[in-house]
């Protein structure tokens, strides 16, 4: 099993988590968005020709409401650059063995990656209701979010973990 | 993705105490520290 950037070739029509939302992503959106329009990427866990897992990620920018002026001093006030974790789904027939933690771990060493290259202060997940937990676990923090919070439906929760705790944990 | 997000104040504060002094459960300890 490898985990590498979705190819326009790699067949995503047999990939089903228990999610329809985000199946149909995976296999609807995911290329035209990442070969397309240049929006994210997608990045699979693929043993064989068969993806078993995904997650789809793309840079975005986190403004503070109103920040407060103690806070502003130590800051520059332009917004703070994350990694934007979008989408992260299991296969069925993968459960239970351990790839959404693969993955999960994929992605933050990617924005440990982005933040060395061109800074990154934290990596934002939309989790699904059932997912808060997991991700709560590693030390991710809901936040509150005023302007562009996903689209999905029901909405998901944003959640952020700060790149000093990722690269906390590296050692 | 919108890749603007706008998060209110008190989640802001959360934002930059996490990136001021976070530290790592041991849960993402085990996370990053397991390379299998």
């Amino acid at each position: 099993m490898e985990i590498r950037a979705l190819r326009a070739d790699d067949d995503r029509s047999s990939f089903h988590s228990d999610d329809p939302d985000l199946d149909r992503f995976l296999q609807q959106f995911a290329g035209q968005n990442q070969f397309k329009h240049y929006l994210g990427v997608t990045y699979v866990a693929i043993e064989g020709r068969a993806i078993l897992g995904y997650a789809t990620v793309a840079p975005g920018h986190v403004e503070i409401d109103t920040l407060p002026a103690a806070a502003r001093k130590k800051l520059p006030r332009y917004p703070l650059p994350v990694l934007r974790v979008g989408r992260l789904a299991v296969d069925h027939s993968a459960r239970g063995q351990g790839l959404g933690k693969q993955l999960l771990r994929f992605v933050l060493n990617l924005a440990a990656r982005m933040a060395d290259d061109y800074g990154c202060v934290g990596v934002i997940v939309d989790a699904k209701r059932d997912a808060v937990d997991f991700y709560a676990k590693y030390g991710s923090i809901p936040v509150e979010v005023m302007e562009g919070a996903s689209d999905a439906r029901p909405q998901p929760t944003a959640m952020f973990l700060a790149m000093r705790t990722i690269k906390g944990a590296v050692g | 993705m919108h890749p603007k997000l706008a998060v209110s104040r008190k989640s802001g504060e959360a934002i930059l105490k996490q990136m001021d002094a976070g530290k790592p459960t041991d849960a993402l300890r085990d996370l990053m520290r397991d390379g299998d």
